[in-house]
């Protein structure tokens, strides 16, 4: 087919447009609805690219129509797939005729798709599953710390730290994302598996739980809301643990651990 | 009734939790809104810094445990926080062991609010439909003001009646409760830290 015979992508994206893509990203879930999820705010994003790669307003106004339809990934992964239609928009642009230009077309709606199911299949575990409730015992750590070491203003600057934790990692998505896509086009689903995501999770893990174990320590050695350390608040921690892994909600145990409590109080226990 | 309360700082309060909002899934994302955020901010604005604290850290936990994917939408934590702290450090001063859990239902019940924003914005996509077919163009600066701005109206709305009524009704019902109840809600209270802790290490097991 003549869309895999096109000659090496032209370069023709500069850095402010890249970089304009990365801001408008933060809007990429701005319009976000039940039917095309994140289309308008990947539009919105890729908008600049579209207005460098197509000079005819015709043809411009055909592939902003094109990438009106459906897509949806994890928000912070989304640059990678914008940069990578670049690419493929690139390369349909350089298509000698038509039949070719529509296959070119038809692939970077494929291609689109595909990239956001893969793109989620990484983010949603790493960043929601994994970075999101390591920082947050990152946090509580830190504020615990903080305020033993009677650090001025300890809930600010743990808070602060934990932004600055997850925040990092998001960024470096948001920032490379556009860019990678871009450089790698259909080639970007392998280049981000050699990451090796999987180990980085695992790894954020391990150190958001041994926080999470620290803090679990200090609080029952003293007690956060008044109370005498002893065997009960371990059973409660314990019981938390074992139900949650069993898929009990936090809520409903707190619900029943009131009522339960509440039971006792009747009966003068 | 405290009148003060309910015409200048609590409109001021719901305004600007549902500005901090926007970043749960809107804009940004860069969970500013988390009630670890919300909580210490919104009790340190309120007067009460100590209920902010404990109302962050316990919604956080507890809102963890639903991931936004795809087109699930979790309880909103923020809402969660917020609600939680306004409860307690406001003039209603609803006990902690019950403005959690009322926080909690409020960050539950947001998700209808988003569910329904976010049917109304399939519109939004025809709009620039039609904005790309007449001009050639799409005219951004209006159709985000009008996504986020009723985004930010319901959600603001929707926080002042939840802490109106939370309020109004959560220090009502406390004292109407039975003593052994509100015992065991306040040992409850006592022992929430733990199953938050608990859930916290059950989150990062696996």
């Amino acid at each position: 087919m003549a869309v895999t015979a096109t000659p090496p992508r032209l370069r023709v994206l500069p850095d402010r447009e890249l970089s304009a893509i990365m801001r408008r990203g933060l809007l990429l879930q701005a319009g976000w609805n039940f039917e095309g999820m994140q289309n308008l705010g990947f539009l919105y994003a890729i908008e600049p690219g579209l207005a460098r790669i197509h000079h005819d307003p015709e043809e411009r106004r055909r592939a902003m129509m094109r990438h009106l339809g459906f897509f949806n990934t994890q928000p912070y992964m989304a640059g990678f797939a914008v940069g990578a239609c670049m690419a493929l928009e690139e390369d349909a642009v350089r298509c000698q005729d038509s039949a070719a230009e529509a296959a070119a077309s038809e692939r970077v709606e494929r291609v689109k798709r595909a990239l956001g199911s893969a793109l989620a299949a990484l983010g949603d575990p790493f960043y929601w599953g994994t970075l999101r409730p390591a920082t947050a015992a990152f946090t509580l750590l830190a504020w615990v710390v903080l305020w033993t070491l009677e650090v001025p203003a300890p809930f600010f600057w743990g808070t602060a730290l934990g932004l600055v934790l997850y925040n990092v990692p998001a960024l470096w998505a948001r920032r490379r994302g556009p860019r990678l896509g871009y450089e790698l086009g259909e080639g970007l689903p392998a280049a981000l598996k050699r990451l090796r995501w999987q180990d980085k999770a695992k790894a954020v893990r391990a150190a958001g739980f041994a926080a999470a174990l620290l803090l679990a320590a200090a609080a029952l050695a003293v007690p956060p809301f008044g109370g005498a350390p002893g065997p009960w608040p371990t059973a409660l921690l314990a019981g938390a643990f074992a139900l949650r892994l069993r898929g009990v909600t936090s809520l409903r145990t707190y619900l029943a651990a009131a009522l339960g409590l509440a039971l006792a109080s009747a009966v003068g226990l | 009734m405290n009148t003060g309360w309910h015409l200048a700082g609590l409109p001021l309060f719901s305004a600007g939790v549902a500005v901090l909002e926007l970043d749960t899934a809107l804009v940004a994302q860069w969970l500013v809104s988390r009630p670890l955020v919300v909580g210490p901010l919104v009790g340190w604005l309120a007067g009460d810094l100590e209920a902010g604290i404990a109302m962050g850290a316990l919604t956080e936990v507890f809102c963890l445990e639903e991931l936004p994917v795809g087109s699930v939408v979790p309880p909103n934590g923020a809402v969660a926080a917020a609600a939680a702290v306004l409860l307690t450090a406001g003039p209603a001063q609803v006990a902690a062991a019950v403005a959690l859990p009322l926080g909690l239902a409020a960050g539950a019940g947001h998700v209808w609010v988003e569910n329904r924003v976010r049917s109304w914005r399939a519109a939004l996509t025809a709009r620039a439909a039609a904005d790309l077919a007449v001009e050639g163009r799409v005219d951004w600066a209006p159709l985000w003001r009008r996504s986020l701005g009723l985004h930010w109206a319901a959600t603001a709305f929707y926080v002042y009646a939840s802490v109106a009524l939370g309020g109004a009704l959560g220090g009502a019902l406390w004292s109407m409760l039975p003593e052994a109840l509100r015992e065991g809600f306040g040992r409850a209270w006592a022992a929430v830290p733990f199953l938050a802790a608990g859930s916290l290490l059950a989150r990062l097991w696996r």
